[in-house]
């Protein structure tokens, strides 16, 4: 049998259609005409009110509250109002504890429009499917980006940088853990800021970044975690000749518990380095982690020696060759044999030193207290800083600077050669920071210059996150079954590594406490420990607000992609045509009273 | 002729010095009682006190005046001048007076007229005018000195309320009175919180008040001694000198220690600093012709600088290596406030015999007044140079030349001397006696041939020497034989003996070589210089041979050669003084070069002695348990090195009063960061990325 949809269309059709064939058979003036539309336009409505014309409706719109929701946020009509938990309270809002339940109770919404901060992480890890519609707020003021310094080792400085949202002409200023103030710089126009400060001993501190407006009154104080190493001590072969440079340079080593053998050839087969004689074969190399070899030296070292170097070099030896007179082309083609591409490098340049802390208080707070036979009267802040020169030498993008002047110039940089590094160190004499009162400088330096190029390690070294917080999700890689973390209160929480991961072993982990956390890895023998600095959630509340807003922004921009779905349709409301059909009728019965149209006699 | 003379113009100059007397007697004890209501009331008192003393002073003066009279006047007219025959009273007392006595009368009158109504007064009364005045000056000084009693100690402080349990003392008032160390000369005051920071060697006195009332009270150091107080008045009572920093809290019996300690901090007597004001710069060229000089020192301290000070005054004169010192000090008075002192000195510099060439260097050495160690501070010298006269240029030559010859050159004079007596007293000694003398005398000789054979490049033959003489006090004593004491040279030991024929080549051999490689003299100086040389040599044979006539000629050659070589030209001195090791003979040309170099490498590794603070910092980190004794002893012990060791003892006592309390592990984990010491930068390895990150590397090319 056919539908009854069928069926009233048939008896709509041919009444109304009946009925205007047959005014028009009879007369042919307008009036009939009028009469004839009338009656196919009442019965079309008819039809509509019985089964109303499918249309693409759009149901609800959720609005969605999140953190920082203005309060005079209201429904209007087609919406609802929820609000996730970081919501403030909200008149007529319903309270929710996240965005997936609201859409799973409220199926009926096709828009979403996001109010206040933005989304946190767990409302962001799936799509909607549907459009959703998000302003950020303005940033709030304070920080809003921080690059907290990378791990340390002791005694080495280290720098921070970051940005700030409204607070240019402030101060950013850097307290080491006493609450001494290290470093201070004025926030720019652009409003990023770099400060800098040393580690001490190996461990994990906690410096304070300080944010000042411009009239000087505190703003923010944000926790820094620093974490400075002590590592096993590398192995370093020193080759060269008799020199200052040398002298200070086995200072440094001795005194930085580096494990140095040096050979120092006086000419005539005299060697003032060690005990037993330093050679340079493959086997020894690979006990080796850095080699450090004077231009000369290496250029005497024949191109067996250097092949035999070269090859280490690939097997992760770390190499760093010291200029100490210019370059050549020789000598620029023998380091090429090696593996380090540089040109120039045969023209003397000054090098444009920084100073070394923004005051002399500072520089104090930085040096921490004097060693027992540091002379009284060393006034390094107020001295002039000793004249120094590179050589200018020219690189490509392989080569990584490790040491930078003032000015940006390279004093010394390094490039990846297989698995090992080469660098170059072209400060002809550098020693003379240390004679200027700068040892520290000169430390760091040569600290900077051998670390970036020592043979890899496999420590224990868990990576995580930079700046995690209590009561957000981090994820720790690196970690092996068996890991677990230790809180302050000291209990203990298994860490579960995700097999989905594949070997960069990782697991999440949810801090719910500020506070020194320690990653327990057990090791062959004993324990393996790694210090973690949660801070409080508060900590950052500036730069989360940032992150959430830009990440909030992605996200809706995704769920807003004309791809994302067609729209929906539905059948319509039937009153319309209904009221349409009773006014069409109403006309036609009026206007044929009117007008007494009768058949013609 | 008046019958009637002037009583008053008679009466006049007595009353004058009567009333003159009274005032100057009464007068200082006036002054004084003014002072003394100065002294005790103020202004008002003393000017009603003065007013006082000024009328009872016109009353007696008045009343002394009134004294003298008519009656006094015929009295003193009598009594003084037996010429007037007891009849004064006939002129001035009765005005009718019968014939016989107006008769007596004229005759009086005109005796009376003869006198100076002057001659009548009283003698000032001087044994009462100096009692008075002394008296008042006495009395004035001890009120205007008489030191000012102790004034009344101020209430107590109200102490910050706090919680306490029912019947447990309370802390209610407190008072702290810094008395510093008298040299300081600073007053003592009171403190405004228990929390005191004072000149070291101060006296802390407190006084303590509870309620309710505590049976017993004090002060416990932290870590240290226990003070009890004594009961008093006001409240609880004690002291404590403030030598070191330290961290206390206020105990009562019964009382729960529960607040942060309060922190005793003494501030060290700074050692005094001087300061060259004049001249401005630390070397000043003399002026031609400049007499005096003049030397302003400043000499500044926290407290007081002593007024005395010793100024050295050392001159350096002669040229190149025949400089003379002399030293001299005087003491010089400074003058201004105690705490920054000016030290004028004018020097005449006739006294010192300054010739071209020549330093004059002076300094002053200060101290302060601490006790009981007082700071002694030398400052900087000024030197007044008078320029050596430029030497001509010596083109092409790395050395500077300096017209000058050593100084050790004239013992060759006293060598022959030594000789000449030796051959004088030959008959008095026996022979070997003499031989051991003469072979001594050759010693000298040899020494001296060695010492210039060193300027012609020759070089010792035995025990290595500095080529030079390195400096001006080791070279005095050898050379310059002055005693006469037989040359008993003791330290000469190694010396060979006469008879000993081990060495007798490398004795007498001459065994230097290539005296031309040499670049010290100019050629014709070396050729006379060794001219003098070969004649030393020779009287050096002949000396060590017992035969010193033989030797005479020879040693005179040698002064005379030595004297020409006085008068060459110039000697060159190389620019820097370099003092190379001693070469071994030994080895010296072998071409063996096994161990030529000696632990040239060893390094004497660095120590930080900051293992205990780092290891605490550490375990601070995590629950574990900190060893707050032996922490706390090192930080005692290098709290000279640290800017505020106390703040870290306060963090150790807080800890040590809640040892779970997080908040405490992490205050005191802040506050050792200060105590930590920066070791140099050191070296850390970077990650190889695990075996993802070795399969990357390992294909890079």
């Amino acid at each position: 049998m056919a539908p009854p949809g069928t069926i009233a269309t048939l008896v709509i059709a041919l009444g109304a259609l009946g009925g205007a064939v047959r005014l028009l058979w009879w007369r042919h003036d307008w009036r009939a005409g009028v009469l004839a539309t009338l009656m196919l336009t009442s019965g079309m409505l008819l039809y509509c009110a019985f089964f109303p014309p499918r249309l693409p409706v759009g149901g609800e719109t959720l609005l969605v509250a999140t953190a920082e929701t203005p309060a005079d946020t209201r429904a209007g009509a087609g919406e609802r109002l929820i609000a996730l938990p970081e919501a403030p309270r909200l008149a007529d809002a319903e309270r929710v504890p996240d965005l997936a339940t609201a859409l799973r109770r409220h199926p009926q919404a096709r828009r979403i429009r996001i109010f206040g901060r933005g989304l946190p992480q767990r409302d962001r890890d799936t799509d909607v499917g549907l459009p959703v519609e998000f302003v950020p707020l303005p940033n709030p003021r304070g920080l809003v980006r921080l690059d907290p310094p990378a791990d340390t080792p002791a005694g080495a400085g280290f720098a921070l940088a970051g940005e700030t949202a409204g607070l240019a002409g402030g101060t950013a200023e850097l307290l080491d853990p006493a609450g001494r103030q290290v470093d201070s710089r004025t926030i720019g126009t652009d409003q990023r800021f770099t400060l800098g400060g040393a580690a001490r001993a190996a461990g994990l501190a906690a410096f304070t970044l300080r944010l000042r407006d411009r009239s000087g009154r505190p703003v923010s104080d944000t926790p820094v975690p620093l974490r400075a190493y002590a590592d096993a001590p590398i192995r370093v072969l020193l080759v060269g000749a008799p020199s200052p440079e040398v002298k200070f340079l086995r200072r440094w080593a001795e005194d930085a518990g580096i494990d140095l053998a040096s050979r120092l050839d006086a000419g005539g087969g005299a060697d003032l380095g060690s005990d037993t004689r330093v050679t340079l074969d493959p086997a020894s190399l690979r006990k080796a982690d850095v080699v450090i070899i004077d231009d000369r030296s290496l250029a005497r070292l024949g191109s067996t020696g250097r092949a035999a170097l070269a090859k280490a070099v690939a097997g992760g030896l770390g190499l760093v060759v010291r200029m100490t007179a210019p370059a050549d082309a020789g000598t620029r083609a023998s380091w090429r044999a090696l593996g380090l591409g540089v040109e120039g490098g045969d023209e003397a340049l000054p090098v444009a030193l920084p100073p070394l802390a923004a005051d002399a208080e500072a520089l104090a707070a930085q040096r921490g207290p004097a060693l027992a036979d540091t002379a009284n009267g060393l006034n390094t802040f107020d001295d002039p800083a000793p004249e120094l020169g590179h050589w200018a030498v020219k690189t490509g993008p392989d080569v990584v600077d490790a040491v930078a002047d003032a000015e940006g110039a390279m004093l010394a940089g390094w490039q990846q050669v297989g698995e090992g590094r080469i660098a170059l160190w072209t400060l002809a004499n550098s020693f003379a920071l240390v004679l200027g009162g700068q040892s520290d400088r000169y430390y760091q330096w040569w600290s900077d210059t051998v670390s970036a190029v020592a043979r890899p390690g496999s420590a224990f070294l868990p990576a995580v996150p930079a700046l995690a917080l209590a009561g957000e999700r981090s994820t720790i890689c690196r970690i092996a079954p068996g890991a677990r973390i230790i809180d302050p209160d000291g209990k203990t929480v298994a860490l579960a590594i995700d097999p989905a991961a594949g070997p960069a072993g990782c697991a999440a982990w949810w801090p719910t406490q500020a506070g020194v956390h320690r990653i327990i890895q057990p090791g062959r023998g004993r324990d393996q420990e790694f210090a973690v600095l949660i801070l409080p959630d508060q900590a950052l509340a500036a730069l989360k607000a940032r992150e959430i807003a830009e990440a909030t922004s992605l996200w809706a921009a995704a769920q807003s992609a004309p791809a994302a779905r067609g729209l929906p349709e539905q059948q319509g409301p039937r009153w319309p045509w209904f009221l349409g059909w009773l006014l069409a009728s109403g006309a036609l019965w009026f206007a044929e009273r009117r007008w007494r149209l009768a058949p013609p006699a | 002729m008046s019958r009637e003379p002037d009583f008053a113009a008679w009466a006049s100059p007595a009353r004058r010095r009567a009333a003159a007397d009274a005032v100057l007697i009464g007068s200082p004890p006036a002054v004084a009682l003014a002072a003394l209501g100065w002294r005790l009331g103020g202004l008002w008192p003393a000017f009603a006190a003065l007013l006082a003393g000024v009328l009872v002073i016109t009353f007696a003066a008045r009343h002394r005046v009134s004294r003298l009279d008519r009656e006094w006047l015929v009295r003193r007219l009598n009594a003084r001048e037996a010429s007037l025959e007891d009849s004064a009273a006939l002129i001035f007392a009765k005005p009718e007076l019968a014939p016989l006595e107006r008769l007596q009368a004229e005759r009086i009158a005109a005796r009376i007229a003869a006198l100076d109504p002057a001659s009548l007064a009283d003698d000032w009364s001087r044994r009462g005018i100096a009692a008075t005045w002394l008296a008042g000056a006495l009395a004035l000084a001890a009120t205007l000195f008489w030191p000012e009693p102790d004034p009344a100690p101020p209430p107590l402080t109200r102490a910050e309320p706090s919680t306490a349990a029912e019947g447990e003392p309370r802390l209610t008032g407190f008072r702290v009175r810094v008395v510093p160390p008298a040299y300081t000369r600073l007053p003592a005051r009171y403190a405004q919180s228990l929390d005191v920071r004072a000149p070291q060697g101060s006296r802390i006195e407190w006084t303590l008040a509870f309620a309710p009332q505590a049976r017993s009270a004090g002060v416990q150091l932290v870590g240290g001694q226990s003070i009890a107080f004594a009961s008093s008045p006001d409240g609880w009572e004690g002291a404590l000198r403030l030598d070191v920093p330290a961290l206390y809290h206020v105990t009562a019996q019964g009382r729960q220690v529960t607040r942060a300690p309060h922190r005793l901090e003494p501030i060290a007597d700074e050692p005094p600093q001087v300061q060259v004001i004049a001249p401005a710069s630390g070397l000043v060229l003399i002026t031609p012709g400049q007499r005096r000089w003049r030397v302003v020192f400043e000499a500044s301290d926290d407290y007081a600088v002593d007024p005395l000070a010793r100024l050295t005054l050392t001159t350096a004169v002669g040229e190149g290596e025949n400089i003379s010192f002399t030293e001299r000090s005087r003491t010089v008075t400074g003058t201004g406030d105690a705490k920054r002192r000016r030290f004028v000195v004018d020097l005449d510099l006739a006294g010192f015999g300054l010739q071209p060439g020549s330093d004059l260097v002076a300094q002053l050495t200060i101290a302060d007044t601490r006790s009981p160690a007082r700071h002694v501070v030398r400052g900087p010298g000024v030197i007044l140079r008078w320029p050596a006269p430029v030497p001509a240029n010596a083109d092409g030559l790395e050395l500077m030349a300096k017209q000058t010859m050593p100084a050790y050159f004239r013992s060759q004079r006293q060598v022959i001397i030594d000789t000449e007596a030796l051959i004088k007293r030959r008959g008095k000694l026996s022979v070997d006696d003499f031989l051991v003398a003469s072979d001594t005398i050759g010693v000298d000789q040899r020494l001296l041939r060695l010492r210039y054979g060193q300027f012609v490049g020759m070089e010792a033959e035995e025990t290595p020497r500095p080529p030079m003489p390195t400096s001006d006090k080791d070279e005095a004593a050898e050379p310059e034989h002055y005693d006469g004491d037989g040359h008993d040279h003791g330290e000469e030991s190694d010396a060979p003996v006469f008879g000993g024929l081990g060495n007798v080549l490398a004795e007498y051999g001459h065994t230097h070589d290539e005296s031309e490689a040499a670049t010290l003299l100019d050629p014709g100086t070396r050729a006379l210089l060794k001219s003098a040389l070969d004649a030393m040599w020779e009287a050096e044979l002949h000396l060590r041979s017992g035969e010193p006539e033989k030797a005479l000629p020879f040693e005179n050659r040698a002064l005379d050669f030595i004297k020409k070589v006085q008068q060459a030209s110039r000697i060159y001195l190389p620019r820097i003084g370099s003092t190379q090791p001693p070469i071994d003979m030994a080895r010296r040309m072998t071409g063996k070069r096994a161990g030529i170099v000696a632990g040239g490498a060893a390094l004497t590794p660095f120590v930080i002695e900051d293992a205990v603070p780092a290891t605490a910092w550490r375990a601070l980190a995590g629950p574990g348990t900190i060893d707050l004794g032996g922490l706390e002893a090192w930080v005692r012990g290098n709290s000279a090195r640290m800017r505020d060791p106390l703040a870290v003892l306060a963090a150790i006592d807080g800890l040590r009063s809640a040892p779970a309390a997080r908040t405490a592990r992490d205050r005191l984990r802040s506050a050792l960061w200060t105590v930590l010491t920066r070791p140099p930068a050191q070296v850390r390895r970077r990650h190889d990325g695990g075996a993802t990150g070795r399969r990357y590397t390992k294909g890079l090319r």
